[in-house]
Protein backbone atom coordinates (compact mmCIF):
# COMPACT_ATOMS: atom_id res chain seq x y z
CA UNK A 1 0.00 0.00 0.00
CA UNK A 2 2.90 2.55 1.31
CA UNK A 3 4.47 1.66 -2.51
CA UNK A 4 1.28 1.78 -4.75
CA UNK A 5 0.79 5.79 -2.46
CA UNK A 6 4.01 6.54 -3.34
CA UNK A 7 4.16 5.88 -6.60
CA UNK A 8 1.03 7.37 -7.07
CA UNK A 9 2.21 10.89 -5.83
CA UNK A 10 5.71 10.87 -7.11
CA UNK A 11 5.23 9.23 -10.01
CA UNK A 12 1.79 9.36 -11.74
CA UNK A 13 0.58 12.45 -10.47
CA UNK A 14 3.37 14.59 -11.62
CA UNK A 15 3.52 12.76 -14.73
CA UNK A 16 -0.26 13.82 -15.67
CA UNK A 17 0.11 16.99 -14.51
CA UNK A 18 2.72 17.68 -16.95
CA UNK A 19 1.05 15.38 -19.69
CA UNK A 20 -2.51 17.51 -19.42
CA UNK A 21 -0.49 20.70 -19.17
CA UNK A 22 1.39 20.22 -22.00
CA UNK A 23 -1.64 19.88 -24.08
CA UNK A 24 -3.73 23.00 -22.60
CA UNK A 25 -1.01 24.96 -22.80
CA UNK A 26 -0.30 23.90 -26.41
CA UNK A 27 -3.96 24.02 -27.80
CA UNK A 28 -5.13 26.70 -25.08
CA UNK A 29 -7.94 24.71 -23.94
CA UNK A 30 -10.29 26.83 -21.44
CA UNK A 31 -12.69 24.41 -21.16
CA UNK A 32 -13.13 20.92 -19.34
CA UNK A 33 -9.94 20.95 -17.93
CA UNK A 34 -10.45 19.39 -14.63
CA UNK A 35 -12.54 16.77 -16.55
CA UNK A 36 -9.46 16.27 -19.06
CA UNK A 37 -7.20 15.81 -16.20
CA UNK A 38 -9.06 13.11 -14.49
CA UNK A 39 -9.71 10.95 -16.94
CA UNK A 40 -5.95 11.37 -18.04
CA UNK A 41 -5.20 10.09 -14.71
CA UNK A 42 -7.72 7.09 -14.75
CA UNK A 43 -5.93 6.27 -18.36
CA UNK A 44 -2.77 6.15 -16.87
CA UNK A 45 -3.32 4.63 -13.72
CA UNK A 46 -5.71 1.69 -15.37
CA UNK A 47 -2.92 1.26 -18.26
CA UNK A 48 -0.04 1.03 -15.71
CA UNK A 49 -1.71 -1.57 -14.32
CA UNK A 50 -1.95 -3.77 -17.10
CA UNK A 51 1.55 -3.14 -18.79
CA UNK A 52 3.65 -1.93 -16.31
CA UNK A 53 5.60 0.37 -18.18
CA UNK A 54 6.03 -1.94 -21.10
CA UNK A 55 5.93 -0.23 -24.83
CA UNK A 56 2.11 -1.30 -25.26
CA UNK A 57 1.94 1.01 -22.00
CA UNK A 58 2.78 4.04 -23.99
CA UNK A 59 1.10 2.73 -27.23
CA UNK A 60 -1.98 1.88 -25.32
CA UNK A 61 -2.03 5.78 -23.41
CA UNK A 62 -1.58 7.76 -26.55
CA UNK A 63 -4.47 6.11 -28.36
CA UNK A 64 -6.57 6.40 -25.02
CA UNK A 65 -5.86 10.26 -24.55
CA UNK A 66 -6.19 11.04 -28.28
CA UNK A 67 -10.05 9.29 -27.58
CA UNK A 68 -10.44 11.51 -24.28
CA UNK A 69 -9.64 14.15 -26.05
CA UNK A 70 -11.40 13.66 -29.22
CA UNK A 71 -14.79 12.78 -27.10
CA UNK A 72 -13.97 15.97 -24.71
CA UNK A 73 -13.40 18.38 -27.82
CA UNK A 74 -14.42 16.66 -30.61
CA UNK A 75 -14.05 18.68 -33.97
CA UNK A 76 -10.95 20.57 -32.74
CA UNK A 77 -8.89 17.07 -31.89
CA UNK A 78 -7.75 16.61 -35.24
CA UNK A 79 -4.99 13.78 -36.32
CA UNK A 80 -1.90 16.43 -36.09
CA UNK A 81 -2.48 16.38 -32.30
CA UNK A 82 -1.68 12.57 -32.08
CA UNK A 83 1.87 13.78 -32.33
CA UNK A 84 1.36 16.66 -30.16
CA UNK A 85 0.33 14.16 -27.48
CA UNK A 86 3.97 12.18 -28.13
CA UNK A 87 5.65 14.99 -27.51
CA UNK A 88 5.54 15.25 -23.57
CA UNK A 89 6.11 11.81 -23.46
CA UNK A 90 9.09 11.91 -25.29
CA UNK A 91 10.70 15.03 -22.91
CA UNK A 92 9.01 12.71 -19.98
CA UNK A 93 10.98 9.61 -21.27
CA UNK A 94 14.22 11.01 -22.57
CA UNK A 95 13.90 12.57 -18.52
CA UNK A 96 13.23 9.62 -17.00
CA UNK A 97 16.45 8.00 -18.98
CA UNK A 98 18.75 11.00 -17.91
CA UNK A 99 18.27 10.73 -14.52
CA UNK A 100 18.28 7.11 -14.01
CA UNK A 101 21.52 6.35 -15.73
CA UNK A 102 22.75 9.66 -13.72
CA UNK A 103 21.99 9.11 -9.91
CA UNK A 104 21.73 5.56 -8.92
CA UNK A 105 19.42 6.68 -6.14
CA UNK A 106 15.68 5.51 -7.64
CA UNK A 107 13.47 7.51 -5.02
CA UNK A 108 15.71 10.73 -5.70
CA UNK A 109 16.16 10.21 -9.30
CA UNK A 110 12.23 10.17 -9.52
CA UNK A 111 11.81 13.30 -7.43
CA UNK A 112 14.70 15.35 -9.29
CA UNK A 113 12.92 14.38 -12.81
CA UNK A 114 9.45 15.57 -11.56
CA UNK A 115 10.62 18.26 -9.74
CA UNK A 116 12.62 19.36 -13.34
CA UNK A 117 9.43 18.62 -15.35
CA UNK A 118 6.91 20.40 -13.74
CA UNK A 119 9.61 23.72 -13.56
CA UNK A 120 10.10 23.34 -17.32
CA UNK A 121 6.21 22.93 -18.47
CA UNK A 122 5.68 26.31 -16.40
CA UNK A 123 8.76 28.03 -17.80
CA UNK A 124 7.57 27.20 -21.71
CA UNK A 125 4.12 27.51 -21.02
CA UNK A 126 4.35 30.54 -23.64
CA UNK A 127 6.38 28.98 -26.28
CA UNK A 128 4.67 25.75 -26.04
CA UNK A 129 1.37 27.58 -28.15
CA UNK A 130 3.68 29.89 -30.56
CA UNK A 131 5.76 26.17 -31.24
CA UNK A 132 2.41 24.38 -32.02
CA UNK A 133 0.84 27.33 -34.28
CA UNK A 134 4.13 26.46 -36.40
CA UNK A 135 4.05 23.21 -36.27
CA UNK A 136 0.03 23.85 -37.31
CA UNK A 137 0.40 25.88 -40.04
CA UNK A 138 3.01 23.59 -41.58
CA UNK A 139 1.34 20.78 -41.99
CA UNK A 140 -1.22 21.55 -44.53
CA UNK A 141 0.35 22.02 -48.41
CA UNK A 142 -0.05 25.07 -49.96
CA UNK A 143 1.28 26.88 -52.81
CA UNK A 144 0.75 30.51 -51.61
CA UNK A 145 4.17 30.76 -49.87
CA UNK A 146 7.69 29.06 -49.97
CA UNK A 147 8.44 27.39 -47.00
CA UNK A 148 11.48 26.02 -45.41
CA UNK A 149 10.01 22.45 -45.08
CA UNK A 150 7.67 20.88 -47.51
CA UNK A 151 4.50 19.50 -45.55
CA UNK A 152 4.62 15.81 -46.32
CA UNK A 153 8.58 15.75 -44.95
CA UNK A 154 7.39 17.44 -42.34
CA UNK A 155 4.62 14.21 -41.98
CA UNK A 156 7.42 12.01 -42.45
CA UNK A 157 9.77 13.02 -40.05
CA UNK A 158 6.81 13.41 -37.11
CA UNK A 159 6.07 10.07 -38.13
CA UNK A 160 9.82 8.56 -38.03
CA UNK A 161 10.60 10.10 -34.75
CA UNK A 162 7.20 8.97 -32.96
CA UNK A 163 8.03 5.25 -34.28
CA UNK A 164 11.56 5.47 -33.46
CA UNK A 165 10.38 6.70 -30.07
CA UNK A 166 8.05 3.21 -29.46
CA UNK A 167 11.06 1.44 -30.34
CA UNK A 168 13.81 3.08 -27.80
CA UNK A 169 11.13 3.08 -25.30
CA UNK A 170 10.86 -0.61 -25.66
CA UNK A 171 14.68 -1.00 -25.82
CA UNK A 172 14.71 0.74 -22.05
CA UNK A 173 11.75 -1.09 -20.70
CA UNK A 174 13.66 -4.36 -21.55
CA UNK A 175 17.11 -2.66 -19.76
CA UNK A 176 15.52 -2.28 -16.79
CA UNK A 177 13.02 -4.93 -16.38
CA UNK A 178 16.68 -6.85 -16.81
CA UNK A 179 18.40 -5.09 -14.65
CA UNK A 180 15.64 -4.88 -12.01
CA UNK B 1 6.69 6.86 -72.20
CA UNK B 2 6.93 8.80 -69.09
CA UNK B 3 4.39 6.86 -67.44
CA UNK B 4 6.64 3.28 -68.07
CA UNK B 5 9.75 5.15 -66.40
CA UNK B 6 7.36 6.14 -63.57
CA UNK B 7 6.32 2.47 -63.32
CA UNK B 8 9.96 1.27 -63.86
CA UNK B 9 10.78 3.78 -60.88
CA UNK B 10 8.51 2.34 -58.78
CA UNK B 11 9.34 -1.27 -58.88
CA UNK B 12 12.99 -0.61 -58.25
CA UNK B 13 12.08 1.89 -55.18
CA UNK B 14 9.65 -1.65 -54.44
CA UNK B 15 12.74 -3.99 -54.73
CA UNK B 16 14.76 -1.64 -52.65
CA UNK B 17 12.62 -1.57 -49.73
CA UNK B 18 12.31 -5.19 -49.94
CA UNK B 19 15.97 -4.89 -49.96
CA UNK B 20 16.49 -3.19 -46.89
CA UNK B 21 13.61 -4.88 -44.96
CA UNK B 22 15.78 -8.58 -45.98
CA UNK B 23 18.89 -7.05 -44.99
CA UNK B 24 17.22 -5.74 -41.00
CA UNK B 25 16.49 -9.71 -40.73
CA UNK B 26 12.83 -9.23 -41.25
CA UNK B 27 10.69 -12.06 -42.47
CA UNK B 28 9.56 -12.06 -45.85
CA UNK B 29 6.01 -12.62 -45.27
CA UNK B 30 6.10 -9.63 -42.77
CA UNK B 31 7.41 -7.08 -45.31
CA UNK B 32 4.67 -8.22 -48.05
CA UNK B 33 2.04 -7.79 -44.91
CA UNK B 34 3.38 -4.33 -44.27
CA UNK B 35 3.39 -2.84 -47.97
CA UNK B 36 0.13 -4.52 -48.39
CA UNK B 37 -1.19 -2.04 -45.84
CA UNK B 38 0.39 0.99 -46.69
CA UNK B 39 -0.99 0.89 -50.02
CA UNK B 40 -3.91 -0.73 -49.48
CA UNK B 41 -4.61 2.27 -46.75
CA UNK B 42 -3.43 4.72 -48.82
CA UNK B 43 -5.05 4.17 -52.40
CA UNK B 44 -8.13 4.09 -50.49
CA UNK B 45 -7.69 7.84 -49.15
CA UNK B 46 -8.57 10.96 -50.54
CA UNK B 47 -5.25 13.35 -51.82
CA UNK B 48 -2.23 10.91 -51.03
CA UNK B 49 0.65 12.78 -51.16
CA UNK B 50 3.70 12.96 -53.67
CA UNK B 51 6.99 14.77 -54.01
CA UNK B 52 8.34 15.68 -57.42
CA UNK B 53 11.58 14.73 -57.46
CA UNK B 54 12.44 10.96 -57.44
CA UNK B 55 15.21 10.95 -55.65
CA UNK B 56 13.20 12.43 -52.55
CA UNK B 57 10.37 10.14 -52.86
CA UNK B 58 12.89 7.06 -53.00
CA UNK B 59 14.78 8.81 -49.58
CA UNK B 60 11.76 9.27 -47.60
CA UNK B 61 10.17 6.10 -48.91
CA UNK B 62 12.48 3.96 -47.58
CA UNK B 63 13.28 5.70 -44.43
CA UNK B 64 9.85 5.54 -43.41
CA UNK B 65 9.65 2.12 -44.59
CA UNK B 66 12.72 1.77 -42.19
CA UNK B 67 10.45 2.82 -38.93
CA UNK B 68 7.96 0.52 -39.71
CA UNK B 69 10.94 -2.48 -40.16
CA UNK B 70 12.30 -0.88 -36.64
CA UNK B 71 8.32 -1.65 -35.33
CA UNK B 72 8.21 -4.91 -36.23
CA UNK B 73 11.13 -5.35 -33.84
CA UNK B 74 8.85 -4.31 -30.91
CA UNK B 75 5.60 -6.23 -31.98
CA UNK B 76 4.16 -6.96 -35.92
CA UNK B 77 0.74 -6.00 -35.30
CA UNK B 78 1.85 -2.37 -33.51
CA UNK B 79 4.09 -2.38 -37.18
CA UNK B 80 0.97 -3.19 -39.38
CA UNK B 81 -0.90 -0.71 -37.42
CA UNK B 82 1.86 1.22 -37.61
CA UNK B 83 2.25 1.50 -41.39
CA UNK B 84 -2.01 1.82 -41.62
CA UNK B 85 -1.34 5.14 -40.00
CA UNK B 86 1.31 6.35 -41.70
CA UNK B 87 -0.39 5.77 -44.75
CA UNK B 88 -3.06 7.99 -43.70
CA UNK B 89 -0.86 10.80 -42.25
CA UNK B 90 0.39 11.44 -46.02
CA UNK B 91 -2.54 12.01 -47.32
CA UNK B 92 -5.44 14.72 -47.32
CA UNK B 93 -7.32 13.09 -44.87
CA UNK B 94 -4.76 13.90 -42.63
CA UNK B 95 -5.00 17.58 -43.39
CA UNK B 96 -5.57 20.35 -40.20
CA UNK B 97 -8.91 21.88 -40.50
CA UNK B 98 -9.73 25.10 -40.29
CA UNK B 99 -10.77 24.82 -36.25
CA UNK B 100 -9.37 26.56 -33.53
CA UNK B 101 -9.71 25.84 -29.88
CA UNK B 102 -7.82 29.39 -29.39
CA UNK B 103 -9.15 32.82 -29.81
CA UNK B 104 -8.38 33.39 -33.56
CA UNK B 105 -9.69 37.28 -34.07
CA UNK B 106 -6.37 38.38 -35.16
CA UNK B 107 -6.26 35.84 -38.23
CA UNK B 108 -10.00 36.24 -38.60
CA UNK B 109 -10.99 37.78 -42.53
CA UNK B 110 -13.97 39.67 -40.92
CA UNK B 111 -12.62 40.78 -38.12
CA UNK B 112 -12.83 44.66 -39.15
CA UNK B 113 -16.62 44.23 -39.89
CA UNK B 114 -16.70 42.21 -36.24
CA UNK B 115 -15.55 45.08 -34.52
CA UNK B 116 -17.09 48.25 -36.48
CA UNK B 117 -20.59 46.76 -35.73
CA UNK B 118 -19.21 45.76 -31.88
CA UNK B 119 -18.92 49.59 -31.48
CA UNK B 120 -22.09 51.02 -33.06
CA UNK B 121 -24.73 47.93 -32.96
CA UNK B 122 -27.41 50.29 -32.60
CA UNK B 123 -26.34 52.95 -34.95
CA UNK B 124 -27.94 53.81 -38.43
CA UNK B 125 -25.62 52.85 -40.43
CA UNK B 126 -25.39 48.77 -38.89
CA UNK B 127 -29.36 49.49 -39.09
CA UNK B 128 -29.93 50.23 -42.49
CA UNK B 129 -27.13 47.20 -43.28
CA UNK B 130 -28.90 45.04 -40.99
CA UNK B 131 -32.37 46.09 -43.87
CA UNK B 132 -30.08 45.19 -46.88
CA UNK B 133 -29.11 41.77 -45.25
CA UNK B 134 -32.93 40.85 -44.49
CA UNK B 135 -33.17 42.32 -48.78
CA UNK B 136 -30.80 40.33 -49.64
CA UNK B 137 -31.51 37.30 -47.87
CA UNK B 138 -35.46 37.13 -49.24
CA UNK B 139 -34.18 37.90 -52.68
CA UNK B 140 -30.89 34.99 -52.81
CA UNK B 141 -31.81 32.86 -49.37
CA UNK B 142 -33.16 29.69 -51.91
CA UNK B 143 -30.67 30.01 -54.80
CA UNK B 144 -27.77 29.84 -52.30
CA UNK B 145 -29.32 27.68 -49.33
CA UNK B 146 -28.15 30.26 -46.59
CA UNK B 147 -30.22 32.12 -44.22
CA UNK B 148 -27.80 34.85 -44.60
CA UNK B 149 -29.72 37.05 -41.91
CA UNK B 150 -29.45 34.31 -39.51
CA UNK B 151 -25.81 34.27 -39.98
CA UNK B 152 -25.07 37.41 -40.07
CA UNK B 153 -27.14 37.74 -36.83
CA UNK B 154 -24.77 34.21 -35.33
CA UNK B 155 -21.88 35.91 -36.03
CA UNK B 156 -22.63 39.62 -35.44
CA UNK B 157 -24.49 39.94 -33.08
CA UNK B 158 -24.65 37.11 -30.70
CA UNK B 159 -20.75 36.32 -31.17
CA UNK B 160 -21.60 32.35 -32.32
CA UNK B 161 -18.81 30.07 -33.18
CA UNK B 162 -18.60 28.56 -36.03
CA UNK B 163 -19.55 25.58 -34.24
CA UNK B 164 -22.53 27.34 -33.20
CA UNK B 165 -23.67 28.15 -36.29
CA UNK B 166 -23.64 25.34 -37.57
CA UNK B 167 -25.73 23.84 -35.02
CA UNK B 168 -28.31 26.19 -35.04
CA UNK B 169 -28.68 26.93 -39.08
CA UNK B 170 -29.29 24.34 -42.11
CA UNK B 171 -25.57 24.85 -42.91
CA UNK B 172 -23.32 21.37 -43.06
CA UNK B 173 -19.80 22.80 -42.46
CA UNK B 174 -17.18 25.23 -41.96
CA UNK B 175 -16.89 25.63 -45.97
CA UNK B 176 -20.54 26.92 -46.21
CA UNK B 177 -20.47 29.45 -43.13
CA UNK B 178 -17.07 30.75 -44.67
CA UNK B 179 -19.30 31.15 -47.80
CA UNK B 180 -21.91 32.81 -45.91
CA UNK B 181 -19.97 34.91 -44.78
CA UNK B 182 -17.54 35.69 -47.46
CA UNK B 183 -21.13 37.08 -49.16
CA UNK B 184 -22.16 39.43 -46.37
CA UNK B 185 -18.63 40.28 -45.49
CA UNK B 186 -18.27 42.00 -49.33
CA UNK B 187 -21.99 42.84 -49.24
CA UNK B 188 -21.14 45.46 -45.77
CA UNK B 189 -17.59 46.59 -47.55
CA UNK B 190 -19.76 47.57 -50.25
CA UNK B 191 -22.31 48.85 -48.67
CA UNK B 192 -19.72 51.01 -46.90
CA UNK B 193 -17.75 52.35 -50.04
CA UNK B 194 -21.39 53.49 -50.99
CA UNK B 195 -21.48 55.45 -48.43
CA UNK B 196 -17.75 56.76 -47.84
CA UNK B 197 -17.50 55.11 -45.05
CA UNK B 198 -15.10 52.38 -45.95
CA UNK B 199 -12.23 54.57 -43.55
CA UNK B 200 -14.23 54.27 -41.12
CA UNK B 201 -14.44 50.39 -40.68
CA UNK B 202 -9.83 50.62 -40.45
CA UNK B 203 -10.56 53.30 -38.05
CA UNK B 204 -12.55 51.31 -35.91
CA UNK B 205 -10.48 48.49 -35.97
CA UNK B 206 -6.90 50.39 -34.78
CA UNK B 207 -8.95 51.92 -31.84
CA UNK B 208 -10.39 48.90 -31.00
Amino acid sequence: MDILLKSILIGVIPDVIFLSLFIIYSKKIQTRRVIFFILLLIDYIVTLIIFKYQTLFYILFIVIEYIILKLLYKKEIQLIDSFVITIPFLILFLMSCIYYFLIPNYMLACILEKITILIMIFLIKNKINIAYKTYRHLWNRTKEEARKIRSITLRNISLILMYIFIFLSDLVCIYIMNVR
Amino acid sequence: MKNIKSRLFNIFELIVIILIGLSMKIPVQQIICLLIVFMVVRQNLNNPMHYKSPYLCLFWSTTVFISFYILTYVNPIVAMLGAGFGALVITGNADVKDVFMFNNDDESKYREMKKFIENNQNTDTVKEYEKIVKNLNERYKNRYKIDFYKVFVLKFYEKKTFKQIIEETNLNDNKEVTKALDIISMSFNTFMQVKNKLEEIDNDEKTG
